[in-house]
């Protein structure tokens, strides 16, 4: 009871003299936690070995399709979770929902471990794909409000480094898992009831470092010296507006469109990144310096979220998306001719590459940034949450857009190392469509604000000054 | 409008370099791993074509 009680609301209050950049760490802590879900497929080759370790019987051993399942629950659940649970963390404050974040991910490891155990995959899939996946979605979403509200006089910058975890995470989770099953494996066994066991408790103590640290500022709070600067343009409202009229603006399905597109243009080129480089450079790159490769964009994918985000905190969010969809859309068109079209030149391949990824990972981290200018910074969480939804759809279109193109591509007759053209072109395309709809956006109406400001009979007043 | 100063004391200043070291050790340990790996990118050689390894 005393532990429920330190996780309410009104017990995260910063005292006098909290310095805001104790938060950050605690941000930190729980995007590098559930950053790990994209190191998930260090396991699928483990899982799919288990029976014919253990007993030398082959044919009952899970595949690699059945296994991929998990990591897709995984990142469903977390859309649905950080849009259903993001008004719940507005009303219930960040340290109860990074706490229940910690329980869900690390708890997902212990029952994944189980269903390891029995060989029983539905539990592997309600382990670490639903019961992980709504740790991932709560982890996202819990931290972002709070920094925003600490750091008003830079949000860009303080969600950004927040963000930037999250695509660290896999960094962690792929060399810690591959040491942990190597460590635990035998010659009737490859580890991983072990290895998932002992991971599930080690992130659950980082996590819960997170929900101790956290804490909210005291209503009003402002940096010393912090004063407001308006907008010229008006993009940036002083006002707050509550989730449901916020999501019922044009503005707010422009900025899924806009975050839509641009995952779905770098999922395009992650999930093909190292059979790409192979094939548009084939006698030049092998397999261990293609593997170099994902890894070199894993590193701009993180660094673009806390450059980009901070970035736009000078020079605007619609500016800041602007160029990633400008630039981004002239990299695709140029990718094909660095490689088998033309000048074959695998520096600039690498480099356009790596600038892709980071604007990529810069379009999550500058969103956040991005819906507070638009509706204020009263429930951004729950906002960002609804949002996240384009996430969700963008992880199915794009590497499905990528392997469709891609096949009809080898039907006709298109050698292999010249299938991917067609792909990164139409990715520019598709970067040219987020342009426009970020081009479209507008500051959201003042009688929008004026509307929701009316309270309801049964409901609470919509919109309050920030 | 309350102004809390962010101004670090001499106490605050210690918890908050350990409390970014926290995060900061694992994190650095993980792009270390990274970059570790990248660095094939640069450095291995593929075989020169038509090269068979021996035993071939």
């Amino acid at each position: 009871m005393k532990l429920l009680s330190f996780l309410d609301k009104s017990r995260a209050v910063a005292a006098p003299g909290y310095n805001r950049w104790l938060v950050p760490p605690a941000a930190l802590a729980i995007h590098l936690g559930i950053g790990q879900v994209y190191a998930f497929s260090v396991f699928t080759l483990p899982m799919s070995k288990i029976v014919v370790t253990a007993t030398g019987e082959t044919g009952r051993d899970w595949t690699l399709e059945q296994l991929a399942w998990v990591f897709s629950i995984a990142i469903a659940f977390l859309g649905i979770s950080a849009a259903v649970f993001g008004k719940w963390l507005e009303t219930n404050g960040p340290r109860k929902a990074m706490f229940f974040a910690a329980c869900c991910f690390g708890g997902g490891f212990i029952v994944a471990a189980l269903g390891v155990w029995l060989h029983q995959l539905w539990v592997v899939y309600i382990g670490y794909g639903v019961l992980g996946g709504i740790g991932l979605g709560l982890g996202y979403i819990s931290p972002v409000s709070t920094l925003i509200k600490w750091f008003i006089d830079r949000p860009g910058m303080a969600t950004g480094l927040a963000i930037m975890g999250f695509g660290g995470g896999a960094m962690i989770g792929a060399p810690l898992a591959t040491a942990l099953m190597a460590a635990f494996a035998g010659p009737q066994s490859v580890g991983l009831v072990q290895t998932l066991l002992v991971m599930g408790v080690i992130y659950f103590c980082f996590m819960m470092f997170g929900v101790f640290l956290i804490r909210t500022p005291p209503p009003g709070w402002k940096p010393a010296g912090y004063a407001p600067v308006a907008s010229a343009s008006g993009m940036i409202t002083q006002q707050t507006l509550a989730v449901g009229p916020a999501v019922r603006t044009l503005e707010f399905w422009l900025l899924w469109i806009v975050l839509c597109t641009n995952v779905t243009a770098g999922i395009g080129i992650l999930e093909q990144a190292s059979p790409m480089i192979q094939e548009m450079f084939k006698g030049r790159v092998s397999a261990a310096a293609a593997a170099g490769f994902v890894g070199l964009l894993s590193l701009f994918n993180m660094a673009g979220r806390f450059f980009w985000s901070s970035v736009s905190d000078y020079i605007g969010r619609k500016a800041t998306y602007a160029i990633f969809f400008a630039l981004g859309a002239a990299a695709y068109v140029t990718l094909p001719y660095t490689g088998t079209l033309g000048i074959r030149n695998l520096a600039l391949f690498v480099g356009l590459s790596a600038l892709i990824l980071s604007m990529y990972g810069g379009g999550f981290a500058t969103i956040p940034a991005y819906l507070r200018d638009m509706f204020g910074a009263g429930n951004v969480s729950a906002i960002h949450g609804r949002l996240l939804t384009a996430w969700s759809v963008a992880g199915v279109l794009g590497p499905a857009l990528v392997n469709r193109i891609r096949t009809i591509q080898l039907s006709r007759g298109v050698p292999v190392e010249n299938a991917y053209s067609t792909v990164l072109f139409v990715m520019a395309g598709l970067l040219c469509i987020g342009f426009i709809a970020n081009l479209l956006v507008r500051p959201v109406p003042q009688e929008v604000f004026d509307n929701a400001q009316v309270p309801r009979a049964h409901g609470s007043i919509k919109v309050s000054p920030a | 409008m309350k102004n809390t100063s962010t101004a670090p004391t001499k106490r605050s200043a210690s918890t908050l370099i350990v409390v970014w070291l926290i995060v900061a050790i694992p994190a650095g340990w993980g792009v270390s791993q990274t970059i570790r790996k990248s660095l094939a990118l640069f450095t291995s050689a593929p075989p020169p074509a038509g090269a068979l390894s021996p035993g071939h």
